[in-house]
């Protein structure tokens, strides 16, 4: 079993030598705590995850046997390694008898060498690497990008052995679960403590239990175009104790297959919704599920798993995420196949020459400065395909130059660019412990990611060095100290505060764009990107800004921003009958006159007062009739409309 | 039998509760009043699965045993984890008597359970386990949880 190995209390009288097994450790990246107080040895135990206890047998205050016994009910084997060291107390018998009383795994006795002592200790490791020391569970997790191989039974552990996660984490969660067929139920626990569930059955979602007003049964229906909104009414008005679906289709209102696919699309969303920038603990709870009707199969789950990854995960998550992967290759797994449906994924599609590219043993590193993608895409590219098992992480034989280093010193420093103390101890957490470790443990992890400082000569690459130094040491002391609470405070204050502003420009940019003041429209809404860039639906009015602005005449950059623009809109923004308006638009932009119609009467079934639709719809039937030689309505819809937005089969 | 099953024993003011089977939306905890109890001892060694509807059912129901003294014995692993993971789910003023620990061994593959008792493997704070658990073949097997995480509810 592993366990938090990489932290170890030293409990030593001798303070020469205590120093120097502590430096020794902190050396090795270890995080080291040094006392001779027996008080302070408690302490120290009880505030940090201590994986290894060093300590001498003659203490002032107890004997290191005895202090041990008075622990180890608390810290059992598993939990705490121990480690006895004695000049006095070193005969056969008496190290036999005191390893066998505190079930001891080292007796060493005075003097030894440092290196003796350190190599008695299971060090960290860095992702992808071979030992079996693990950092803690959710890094653990993502270990499984360095693995080619694994069982579904270690796959199920890793997951049962998750606590607190970011929502972030979710969709390679689920994939995992779908992919080994595991069964049973994810229980979510929110920060505010309530319950939310999944159900799984061999490699099936059968049951999302998230209460969520906006994707009820019968919006969904009608926003997919299954069921008249005036029947939605009437159905409504039934005060029949029957299910809501039951009265749909007692009535022939709609087909009970219709009620599936928009029960399953209901599920997606509502999986959606769990997908956020926040901590959430996660207990999987394996059983038996019975499979039901309707269902999220495997193939389905990866077209959802595809518009989560692209919508919902931000870039600075993903760049915090992978700065641990940067000098690893790229391999492709055996699931790895030229036709495999993942390759044809909106977001690996919209990256030319990306397949070629992975698969040509380049680090990510060297893929990202070729830059020859555009880097949110790529990244998310990245992450789509090693959730889905077709790519891993490989050690790179490859030695890293004094530019290599210099450029990925460049990328660390430019995350924590306009980040305050509190970001960018969060930033480095995340970065080397998962975002579960403690200021000092962050700190050395840190130091150790970034290596020893670079010779003299070296003297750019030194000074930036220091600098990443300096700020991970600033940050960690402030997080320590007791001034992080009052910034976090003032953070939300000025949080909320953003918010109120955004959500004005954001009501002020609607009405530019109803009265088609584009350009206005479209410099509030910039402005409302840069304030609070997570304000929904904000790429949708962008969207639809860009193509109001851009007239009459296409062009195909602005129409290829738009796409890459509503790819990423999240599922549950999606069910807006402006989305359907904003679909509309680019579909007539590309000429694709029959679907734009189609789409504006689905914007119009959700919202019968939307007068752009309605104007839009005029447009659309004088253009036919102005146009008689060819009938605009029968285009091949397939020629046109992009394979962007068109789901693999 | 269904997939849920109660059984309440009174012995005047003290309930004893064995639960088996499935605890999911589909439980209704209304049939089993728990009103009037002072002790309550709930035995879930035959609870099989849990879901979230089911912690959300249990949170109400147990709550509705007021001052009761509430223990919990034989809990699996399932149960354990809710312990851990959901205010709530074990009173503030209850107590876990007994609960299993899973054990593995690599070699054989073979997994157990193994029982620890109040004051025998732990305390209100401390944990002793066994010093050795063995497979059918003799294999040493270790334990099968994230001790800092499967043992949080011992200092709480």
């Amino acid at each position: 079993m592993a366990g938090l190995h990489t932290q170890i209390l030293i409990f030593e009288d001798d303070s020469t030598l205590g120093l120097a097994l502590k430096k020794a450790f902190e050396k090795e990246g270890f995080v080291a705590y040094l006392t001779s107080n027996l008080s302070e040895a408690k302490a120290i135990l009880d505030k940090n995850p201590i994986g290894t206890l060093v300590v001498d047998c003659l203490l002032p205050e107890i004997s290191g046997v005895e202090f041990v016994e008075s622990i180890r009910g608390k810290y059992p084997v598993g939990v705490l390694d121990v480690i006895l060291m004695s000049g006095i107390l070193g005969d056969p018998a008496f190290i036999k008898e005191s390893l066998r009383t505190v079930s001891g795994k080292h007796f060493l006795k005075k003097p030894f060498e440092l290196s003796k002592l350190i190599s008695l200790v299971e060090k960290p490791v860095a992702p992808g690497g071979a030992a079996e020391v693990l950092l803690n569970p959710r890094m653990a997790l993502y270990h499984m990008f360095g693995q080619k191989k694994m069982t579904a039974r270690e796959k199920r552990k890793a997951i049962e052995a998750l606590d607190e996660i970011y929502g972030f984490d979710l969709p390679f969660i689920y994939s995992l679960i779908v992919e080994s067929q595991i069964s049973g139920n994810l229980n979510l626990i929110a920060q505010k403590g309530d319950v939310f569930g999944i159900y799984f059955s061999g490699g099936n979602i059968t049951g999302v239990d998230i209460p969520d007003k906006e994707t009820y049964l019968g919006k969904l229906l009608v926003e997919r175009g299954f069921l008249h909104p005036e029947d939605l009414i009437a159905a409504t008005q039934d005060k029949s104790n029957r299910r809501f679906g039951e009265k749909l289709t007692s009535g022939f209102m709609v087909s009970p297959h219709a009620i599936d696919i928009a029960l399953t699309l209901q599920m997606s969303v509502r999986l959606s919704r769990t997908i956020v920038d926040q901590k959430v603990s996660v207990n999987l709870v394996s059983a038996d599920v019975e499979l039901t009707n309707p269902h999220i199969d495997a193939d389905t789950f990866a077209e959802f798993l595809h518009d989560w990854i692209v919508a919902k995960i931000s870039i600075q998550w993903l760049r915090a995420q992978y700065i641990q992967w940067m000098e690893f290759s790229l391999v492709k797994t055996p699931t790895f196949r030229d036709n495999h449906p993942a390759l044809r994924a909106p977001v690996v599609q919209a990256l030319p020459n990306f397949v070629k590219d992975i698969g040509s043993g380049l680090t990510l590193s060297q893929l990202i400065d070729s830059q020859k993608y555009a880097e949110e895409p790529f990244y998310k590219a990245i992450h789509y395909l090693l959730t889905r098992g077709l790519l891993v992480f490989a050690k790179s034989e490859r030695k890293m130059s004094s530019l290599d280093r210099m450029k990925h010193f460049n990328k660390i420093y430019r995350q924590f660019t306009d980040l305050n103390k509190i970001e960018i101890f969060d930033l480095i957490n995340q970065m080397v412990a998962g975002g579960q470790g403690t200021p000092d443990f962050v700190l050395a992890e840190f130091n150790r990611f970034i290596g020893q400082p670079p010779s003299a000569e070296e003297k750019e690459l030194s000074v930036l060095h220091q600098q990443l130094s300096n700020l991970a040491q600033n940050s960690i002391e402030f997080a320590k100290s007791g001034n992080r609470e009052k910034l976090k405070e003032d953070m939300a204050k000025s949080e909320i505060e953003q918010k109120m502003q955004a959500s004005q420009h954001m009501e002020e940019a609607k009405n530019h764009l109803q009265k088609s003041s584009f350009k206005l429209g479209l410099e509030l809404l910039q402005k409302v990107q840069k304030v609070d860039p997570k304000t929904q639906k904000l790429r949708i009015y962008m969207s639809w800004a860009k193509l109001g602005l851009m007239g009459a005449s296409p062009k195909p950059s602005v129409i290829s921003e738009v796409e890459m623009e509503l790819m990423q809109v999240a599922p549950e923004d999606k069910i807006d009958p402006i989305f359907s308006f904003v679909m509309g638009l680019l579909s007539k932009a590309k000429g694709d006159f029959s679907g734009a119609q189609k789409l504006f009467q689905k914007a119009m079934s959700l919202e019968p007062n939307l007068i752009v639709a309605r104007r839009e719809m005029t447009v659309l039937a004088g253009m036919a009739k102005t146009n008689t030689n060819q009938d605009v309505f029968s285009r091949d819809l397939g020629e046109v409309f992009s394979s962007l937005f068109k789901r693999s089969k | 039998m269904g997939k849920f099953e109660i059984k309440i024993e009174k012995a005047g003011a003290a309930f004893t509760v064995q639960v088996i089977g499935v605890i999911d939306e589909d439980v209704d905890f209304n049939s089993y009043s728990l009103a009037g109890a002072t002790s309550l001892e709930l035995n879930l060694e035959a609870v099989k699965s849990i879901n979230s509807c089911g912690i959300r059912e249990w949170i109400k129901w147990i709550g509705t045993a007021g001052t009761a003294q509430v223990t919990y014995l034989l809990c699996p692993k399932i149960i354990v984890d809710q312990i851990n993971m959901v205010q709530g789910f074990l009173p503030a003023n209850g107590k876990v008597k007994s609960f299993f620990v899973p054990y593995y061994c690599d070699e054989s593959g073979e997994e157990k359970n193994i029982l620890f008792t109040h004051g025998k493997e732990y305390t209100d704070s401390t944990v002793t386990p066994p010093a050795a658990v063995k497979d059918d073949s003799g294999n040493e097997m270790e334990m099968d949880v994230v001790e800092a995480k499967y043992f949080k509810f011992i200092k709480k």
